[in-house]
């Protein structure tokens, strides 16, 4: 640990700081599905397999047509049909959620292993940077300027998608039904509303941003696809979805901070600091279960999260 | 709003037949006249039926809901009403006959489409979402636009609640609310819908009486807004005061309807009268209470020769329950200055002492949360006290949990019937030997026999008058009353010395309650059990206890020996008066 503090100049932080949002996006983006998701009332255990396919889809569709938009958009449509599968299985069947979840994660990882031997195992082609969008002005700030103003226009994206799904939860009759769904689904379907139809629009959007989450893992903060390579991002967005309960502003706040954890293994080794890599990598999975300790604890989860509804079950 | 409708339209004739088969009594020819395409009926059911795995639920019903009336559905536990309403509510779908709404035949398949075709239920427990407000509640369901409209909601359910009489705080959530708030709340929902037809599962079974109160009235103005009103009930004075018309059910089917100039308003011996005809309605002939049930020998007989030659051994000749003298027969329960810590919401135990004998009842009175479930727990061994003694037979069992104490002869039955009681999810012949499981003859080196299981089952459940398709039916699906009879027949198997009864009757019908008490008192008098009753039912306690403890905070305030002036004193010694 020699000269830390001295060390940690302006292009250290500046790394710090950009890295934590590159790496904070893809769960942004999967925690806020999954929040959707859970409020009504279908907890998505799988979330981490659809990231994986929205990465592999991304990166393909990226390289074949050269665009990234391209790309986002087929790995959000990976993302939706992933979803609608877990759909179908979940609240069309009434599946047990954790059981398909896992079932789905263990596909996916399979899936985009093969596929991506296939097709890439020989060439590993890469993906061109995607180009930052420097906001006039402030991005000349130092530090804050250069790592969160001169980003793609897609985190500029991601960040406005967290307003809208506040808006939605909380202005809209969607939003509304979407939470009933969650805590008591017998009395949303008493008001007439249906729960199955509720919980499948919870269920897609859930996949869609993880999709564009995975998208953004192989595309912009990677440009590259490796199997594997969402290592755990989609469990620790399921734990950032809990502990936000429904508040997309600690949706946001909570990606930022384990992307920083997850971005620290990089600035630590630009400082020179020399701590052993696994321990780095290990360090995100400490920083959940400290947050869960802290912030965790007296968190009521959605009352019928991971119920199946039946209409007219008797116990 | 929809004012098309004739709001008071004239009371439908031509049920004459009904009532002429209703006055007998009779299932069968009572429906004749209901059926045949009422003209003012708002909601009818034609010829429905519906099936549970193996147990008709509703049997061949035809009944007519009439716009302008208040009609009681009136029934016992398990008779089929909450059934026939989740019909027309599109929460179960009928296997046979018509629903016809406005005379329309309509398919009711969700909940959606009964409140299209203006059928509002409220059900026994509110289906609002708690976290939610009373505004939000009102909101679902009602999309206009994207944009949640809360300010017209706000004004609807204001509007709503002062047609009703009621006061309801749009912003207040719903989970802290009363029940009676709750259904209010639905009430004004379903004015909002501007639903013609309002059912109502048990309303009144959470409520106080003022709040009971309440509500007769909010169903009244409903009725004089040219609504048609459905209640479902097991409490006959809320039929004979709040309907115009009661059609009673049992065991599925229709049994009689009585209509409104036969209720009896005129005068207090055609209340009786009507009353009387209601009763017999529900329950058809009444069962005398000395035909009761052999059933602690028809089913535990056989089992442990051992203990019953133990309790005629026990048996106490004399009646001289008052006065336990030294030297006479051991008390066949004992507790000697027990103590239990109090906890969060428990009230413990205090230096209780008191002694049993064979075949003696001993009622324990107290308001609710006087240390009633710590003194049942004691005894059944869920609970160890921090000081004192309990003894059976002489023999200090303090050390020993609920298995060795049933080995001892203790048996408890468990107030909270559907949480400690039973498995829902397991049959009805894996409950009844739930305490007993692996042991032969239903059981042989591990493996289970289904034929021994059967007839033990069969031998239990016998005396118990409960018909069940098959034993192996899941035992959550059956009514509060049959849970109840299994319970009773699964502490009998064990051939019991000492019993201890956590509000036994409580949620039970009127029959069934009976029924109930008649065992325990034969449990007592002939196989010489010593019963602990311990209920919040006063009259309860007082009939079947020959003395009674009060029960006051964890400590005895003092004992009643029966007969004229016990209810008095006992409630007065509830309370801290006396």
């Amino acid at each position: 640990m020699n000269g830390g503090g001295a060390s940690l100049s302006v292009p250290v932080l500046t790394a710090l700081v950009a890295g934590a949002v590159i790496a904070g996006i893809p769960l942004l983006l999967a925690a806020l599905g999954e929040m959707v998701s859970e409020r009504a009332g279908v907890l998505n255990i799988g979330l981490e397999g659809m990231m994986l396919t929205g990465a592999f889809t991304g990166f393909a569709a990226t390289l074949h047509w050269g665009s990234p938009w391209a790309g986002f958009a087929a790995a959000a449509a990976a993302g939706l049909a992933f979803g609608a599968v877990m759909a179908l299985l979940c609240v069309g069947l009434n599946l047990d959620q954790v059981v398909v979840g896992i079932a789905l994660l263990v596909l996916a990882q399979g899936a985009t292993s093969v596929l991506h031997r296939a097709e890439y195992g020989a060439s590993y082609p890469r993906l061109d940077a995607v180009p930052g969008l420097e906001i006039p002005l402030i991005a000349k700030v130092p530090v804050i300027g250069a790592a969160l103003f001169s980003q793609p226009l897609v985190v500029y994206l991601a960040i406005a998608l967290a307003a809208a799904v506040g808006w939605l939860l909380r202005a809209t009759s969607l939003g509304l039904e979407l939470k009933a769904a969650g805590e008591e689904p017998e009395a949303l379907d008493a008001a007439g509303v249906s729960v199955v139809a509720t919980r499948v629009f919870g269920v897609l959007v859930a996949g869609t941003c993880a999709g564009l989450g995975g998208g953004f893992l192989s595309i912009v903060a990677a440009g590259v696809f490796v199997p594997f390579m969402t290592n755990g991002t989609g469990f620790i967005a399921i734990v950032i979805a809990m502990l936000s309960r429904g508040r997309p502003l600690w949706v946001v706040i909570l990606a930022l901070g384990f992307g920083i954890a997850l971005s620290l293994a990089t600035a630590l080794q630009l400082v020179g600091v020399s701590v052993p890599i696994d321990l780095l990598n290990a360090l995100p999975f400490v920083a959940v279960l400290v947050a869960l300790f802290l912030f965790g604890r007296g968190k009521a989860l959605p009352g019928a999260l991971g119920r199946p509804f039946v209409r007219g079950a008797r116990t | 709003m929809a004012t098309t409708r004739d709001p008071l339209l004239s009371r439908g004739s031509g049920t004459a037949g009904a009532r002429a088969g209703a006055a007998a009594g009779y299932p069968g020819g009572a429906q004749a006249g209901a059926q045949t395409g009422d003209p003012s009926a708002a909601l009818e059911f034609c010829r429905v039926g519906k099936v549970f795995p193996g147990v008709a639920a509703v049997d061949d019903v035809s009944l007519g809901l009439r716009y302008g009336e208040i009609h009681c559905l009136l029934g016992e536990n398990g008779a089929g009403k909450t059934s026939l309403l989740n019909i027309a509510a599109g929460i179960y779908r009928p296997d046979a006959g018509r629903v016809m709404v406005d005379g329309r035949d309509v398919a009711i398949l969700s909940p959606r489409r009964a409140r299209d075709l203006g059928v509002a239920t409220v059900r026994q427990h509110p289906a609002l979402v708690r976290s939610l407000t009373v505004v939000e509640n009102m909101m679902l369901g009602q999309r206009r636009g994207v944009r949640s409209e809360r300010r017209r909601a706000a004004a609807a359910l204001r509007a709503a609640a002062a047609r009703l009489g009621v006061e309801l705080d749009p912003g207040a959530r719903v989970e802290s609310l009363s029940i009676a708030r709750r259904q209010q709340v639905e009430i004004a929902r379903a004015l909002w819908w501007d639903s013609r037809i309002v059912l109502l599962d048990e309303p009144t079974s959470s409520l106080a009486p003022s709040e009971a109160e309440e509500l007769g009235r909010v169903l009244r103005s409903l009725c004089d807004e040219g609504r048609a009103v459905l209640f479902v009930t097991h409490r006959l004075e809320e039929a004979l005061d709040w309907a115009d018309r009661v059609s009673v059910m049992r065991r599925g089917r229709l049994v009689a309807t009585v209509e409104a100039d036969d209720l009896g308003r005129a005068s207090s011996d055609a209340r009786e009268a009507a009353r009387a005809r209601l009763l017999r309605a529900m329950f058809g002939e009444p069962r005398p209470v000395t035909s009761l049930p052999d059933a602690a020998t028809d089913s535990g007989g056989q089992a442990e020769p051992s203990g019953s030659a133990d309790q005629s051994g026990q048996a106490d000749p004399g009646g001289s329950a008052d006065e336990p003298a030294r030297g006479a027969p051991i008390a066949a329960l004992e507790l000697r200055d027990v103590w239990v810590a109090s906890g969060v919401g428990e009230t413990g135990l205090h230096g209780v002492s008191f002694l049993v004998k064979s075949g003696e009842i001993l009622g324990v009175a107290g308001v609710e949360g006087a240390g009633q479930r710590e003194l049942a727990g004691v005894i059944g061994g869920q609970i160890r006290p921090s000081r004192g003694d309990v003894r059976v037979a002489g023999r200090s069992v303090v050390s020993e949990g609920v298995s060795a104490r049933q080995v001892s002869g203790v048996s408890h039955l468990s107030g909270d019937r559907l949480g400690e009681g039973i498995v829902a999810t397991l049959g009805v012949a894996y409950n009844l030997l739930l305490k007993r499981i692996g042991s032969p003859p239903d059981w042989r080196n591990g493996f289970v026999r289904r034929r021994e299981i059967e007839r033990t089952c069969a031998g239990a459940l016998g005396a118990f008058d409960v018909s069940l398709p098959s034993p192996w039916v899941a035992a959550g699906t059956l009514s509060g009353g049959t849970i109840q009879k299994l319970l009773l027949a699964r502490e009998l198997l064990g051939s019991p010395r000492v019993m201890v009864f956590e509000n036994p009757t409580a949620g039970l019908d009127h029959q069934t309650a009976l029924f109930v008490r008649g065992l325990i008192a034969r449990m007592a008098a002939r196989d010489g059990v010593a019963a602990v009753v311990i209920s919040t039912d006063l009259d309860e306690v007082i009939e079947l206890g020959s003395r009674v403890l009060v029960l006051v905070g964890g400590t005895v305030a003092g004992e009643v020996s029966g007969g004229d002036g016990a209810r008095e004193a006992v409630s007065s010694m509830m309370v801290g008066a006396a």
